[in-house]
């Protein structure tokens, strides 16, 4: 892998942040501000996971083991907060 | 073999066979305390207003009996199986990582021994059931350090399933003779993936759950049950306490039960002379249906918690959708039986009434689906019956018929056949006159420890009590029959039942006098890899001379001991003594951990990679697979404890705003010094990938610096918050809430950083002297795993507490 592509992957994770911090204190509605943050928040993970841990360039078998956890942890949470009622 | 070097010998062993023995006799040990606490509660319930047992006594019985039976007796008794027979089946010396499976052991008797030692610790044991419900297991309802101690037991327990899952997934991918595809393993394998899969993303919600709850007891935290969250408008924690359980819980049961489905696969080709019927089926029922929808259903157990109409119809409906699969596999080894040459031998015999007492269970499961009829029954002891039938008959049935099957391999000598027949005949009418009666008792109520002199009570719960005495009273017949085994039985010959799988044609181990010179390789292979090849094995490489010389270890047990101390001095904290205890367990648990990377300098412990087929990991080393597994298992701990931090958030009316507790800026800072410090370890794995060691060294320190200055600010921000009373004792029960959230959730994963600066400092130590090159650096590389890891988990926690 070039060095560039590891060095726009942290820049990209820094202004991620950045972007974070100004949408949570601009955006006046919750969910709005909420849903872009968990964005940026996904595209941080999808970025490092892809190129920092290189997962991009492993067998699709391990991709799968990376997304079973995943799909678990969803259905998780989204029973969990719908059981609030 | 003198006493001194027998016990060396069992202390410092990784040997697959012997921790496989250690763990079966040890679950076999805890099965008897288990069985013993059982009895004391049939005797409880033999007649009506009894008092035997006091209120308290009988509900510690009742809460340990189930703990010890499901996480010391059921599962590890399989996991024995799993470590003695998963290598020979797939043709390889060892599993992947020998200390880590024996550091696994350890931890499991270690947990096992402070859950029981709790009974002789003020407080008493744990008394609110097997499920802890809160806030029933909260200190206002259990006070003192003995509940405490066995909950940190079963939180060293759920820490050893996850290692031992992730060694053993690694061993069965990676580790594979060749020839031995994914298409050929043997059925008890398959099950072992597929259990120890259904383990690895079960247990860390046990952990996390667990964790709390312990942070709840010990360090006064407000997640559950303090006077202060239950002051809080709005919330009901214990709701929070169900969702994480069952979670776990629920595919537990699948835990507890596959391992004897995969006994059962097994041995009915070897009895029955015909190849397992619908193999295929069987195996893509369990992969694709039955492990998904086993994490899909756990809300069927909170059907009376007033979660909404729309979730209890979901659940519903997976509920019911999970019994077609196993209708499927049920189905499948009846075809099996027909038209087979049947022999009527003691482990056949076993799997009959694990089958017969399965169907029993999984019909009375169907009505339990139901959330009409689950107003009925829930909390009475048609579910007791309902549970035992499935998670206590089916399984133990099973794995009685795997301790018959595969003795003769274990000890090269054959059972008493006409005992282990009575035996299978007495704990059969025993089980089921214990348990039949029980259907009966849909309105008797479940953990009350004596009833009123009403109806047919006394005399069900009379005839149950006999049936318990015939079913304990008649594994003294087993016990008997495997020592007798053991040191006098008639040689076996190599394969007895005529085997097709791979365990009965590898060579033996001279481990004992019985077992040296009764079992000979016999060169090649048979079974599904003969089927394969007519030729004889052309193209499988035949397992070698046991290979474990100087594979033996004495840190894993040191751990062990390091770890024991340190968990039994939590539940006395802040008391001289537990804190005592805990430092001399920090200790030696640090003295270990320096040995352990010493050993490794050294090169005094090494295995050698094997295993040939490694489809569909083919290209991937083999600690970078076991890497991945670990971390997809973190995955689920830190994705749990973030669902707890959104249910407590969601159900708190004006949760406070971030910015009111937080220094955005100080926190943001110290986000993007976390995140350049991936950078700077990715730019670690590019040099040396590059065969550039100066770049790597200057790489990892400047990781080691950005890592160090992110805890030292995170560690400068938490002494300004606890200035400012923003503490787990603010005087607002609210801010006791947010902080208990805050700082357990940023603690764990400074933890992770900080046991990542420490494996740094190993990692630069041995650039230092050269170790890593272009291309043997495989070390780094997993440890860019980890990190990076740890800056994703901190991508969510920064905007959750920091931001929204």
């Amino acid at each position: 892998m070039k060095v560039r592509v590891l060095l726009s992957v942290w820049l990209y994770t820094i202004l991620a942040v950045i972007c974070e911090v100004y949408a949570a204190e601009s955006i006046s509605s919750v969910v709005t501000a909420a849903s872009v943050v968990i964005i940026f928040a996904l595209s941080q993970a999808a970025a490092v996971v892809l190129f920092y841990m290189d997962l991009r360039e492993e067998p699709g078998s391990l991709i799968l083991m990376v997304i079973i956890p995943i799909m678990f942890l969803a259905g998780l949470l989204i029973s969990v907060v719908a059981s609030l009622g | 073999m003198g006493a001194t070097a027998w016990l060396r010998r069992w202390v410092t062993t990784t040997n697959h066979k012997d921790i496989g023995l250690l763990y079966l006799f040890t679950a076999l040990y805890f099965g008897m305390a288990g069985g013993a606490l059982s009895l004391l509660i049939r005797v409880q319930l033999s007649v009506p207003n009894n008092n035997f047992l006091s209120a308290i006594y009988y509900d510690q019985a009742v809460t340990m009996h189930g703990l010890i039976m499901i996480f010391w007796f059921l599962s590890p008794l399989a996991v024995g199986f799993f470590n003695y027979l998963v290598p020979l089946q797939i043709g390889a010396k060892d599993l992947a990582f020998p200390r880590l499976n024996a550091l696994s052991y350890w931890f499991f008797l270690s947990g096992g021994i402070l859950a029981i030692a709790s009974f002789f610790v003020p407080g008493g044991s744990a008394a609110s059931g097997w499920t802890t419900y809160q806030p029933l297991s909260s200190p206002a309802f259990q006070p003192g350090p003995g509940p405490t101690l066995a909950y940190v037991g079963l939180l060293l327990l759920a820490v050893s399933v996850t290692l031992g899952s992730v060694n053993i997934i690694t061993s069965i991918l990676w580790m594979r003779a060749k020839g031995m595809g994914l298409t050929k393993l043997p059925m008890f394998t398959w099950f072992a993936l597929f259990t120890t899969g259904a383990m690895l993303y079960a247990f860390p919600t046990l952990i996390a759950a667990f964790a709390l709850n312990a942070s709840d007891r010990i360090i006064g935290t407000s997640f559950f049950s303090s006077p202060a969250v239950l002051s809080i408008p709005g919330i009901d924690p214990s709701i929070l306490w169900d969702d994480l359980f069952w979670f776990f819980g629920h595919p537990e049961v699948y835990i507890v039960l596959l391992p004897a489905f995969g006994v059962i696969a097994d041995i009915i080709p070897s009895f029955t002379g015909r190849p397992l019927a619908g193999r295929n089926w069987i195996l893509i029922s369990t992969a694709l249906v039955v492990l998904p929808l086993s994490f899909g259903v756990w809300m069927h157990h909170m059907f009376l918690t007033g979660i909404p109409v729309t979730l209890q119809d979901s659940f519903d409906i997976s509920t019911e959708a999970i019994s077609i699969p196993f209708g499927i596999i049920i189905i499948a080894f009846v075809l099996s039986l027909v038209r087979g040459r049947i022999q009527f031998k003691t482990p056949f015999l076993f799997v009959l009434g694990a089958v017969v007492l399965f169907i029993i269970g999984g019909l009375m499961g169907v009505f339990l689906s139901s959330p009409v009829l689950d107003r009925v029954f829930n909390g009475s002891y048609f579910v007791v019956s309902h549970f035992h039938y499935v998670m206590v008959g089916a399984t133990i049935f099973g794995l009685f018929a795997a301790i018959y099957y595969w003795l003769p391999r274990m000890t090269g000598r054959m059972y008493n056949e006409t005992l282990g027949r009575v035996h299978f005949l007495i704990s059969f009418v025993g089980f089921n006159v214990l348990y039949a009666p029980m259907m009966l008792l849909s309105d008797m109520p479940r953990r009350i420890f004596t009833y009123p002199n009403t109806g047919d009570l006394g005399i069900v719960n009379e005839i149950a009590t006999i049936g318990a005495f015939v079913f304990v009273l008649a594994q003294t017949l087993l016990a008997y029959n495997v020592v007798h085994t053991w040191f006098r039985g008639t040689p076996s010959g190599p394969n007895p039942w005529g085997s097709k799988d791979l365990e009965w044609t590898s060579d033996a181990e001279a481990r004992t006098p019985a077992v040296s010179g009764e079992i000979a390789p016999r060169g090649g292979w048979i079974g599904q890899l003969s089927a394969a090849t007519p030729s004889g094995g052309a193209g499988v490489v035949p397992v070698s001379a046991e290979g474990h010389a100087g594979h033996a270890s004495i840190r894993p047990f040191a751990l062990g001991v390091g770890v024991t101390l340190f968990f039994l001095g939590v539940p006395f904290y802040p008391s001289m003594g537990g804190i005592g205890t805990m430092v001399i367990g920090a200790l030696v648990v640090f003295y270990t951990m320096i040995s352990w990377a010493r050993d490794d300098l050294r090169e005094r412990f090494s295995v050698p990679d094997e295993g040939e087929e490694r489809f569909p990991f083919a290209g991937l080393p083999k600690v970078k697979l076991g890497m991945w597994v670990f971390l997809s298992s973190e995955v689920i701990l830190f994705g749990t404890l973030i669902a707890a931090y959104l249910y407590l958030r969601e159900a708190v009316v004006g949760w406070p705003l971030a910015s009111s507790i937080h220094n955005i800026p100080l926190g943001t800072a110290n986000t993007i010094i976390l995140l350049s410090s991936g950078f700077t370890m990715a730019m670690a794995v590019y040099s040396i990938k590059k065969g550039d060691q100066k770049a790597l060294l200057l790489w990892l320190a400047a990781t080691f610096v950005l890592g160090s200055v992110f805890m030292g600010i995170k560690l400068s921000e938490w002494s300004d918050l606890t200035s400012a009373g923003f503490s787990i004792t603010s005087a607002n029960p609210l801010y006791q809430l947010v902080a208990s959230a805050y700082y357990f959730l940023v603690g764990l994963h400074g933890a992770h950083v900080t046991a990542g600066l420490i494996v740094m400092v190993y990692l630069m130590k041995k650039t230092l002297s050269g170790t890593y090159t272009k291309d043997s650096h495989g070390a780094i590389e997993n440890f860019a795993l980890y990190w990076a890891f740890v800056d994703i988990v901190w991508c969510f926690i920064f905007p959750l507490f920091y931001l929204l």
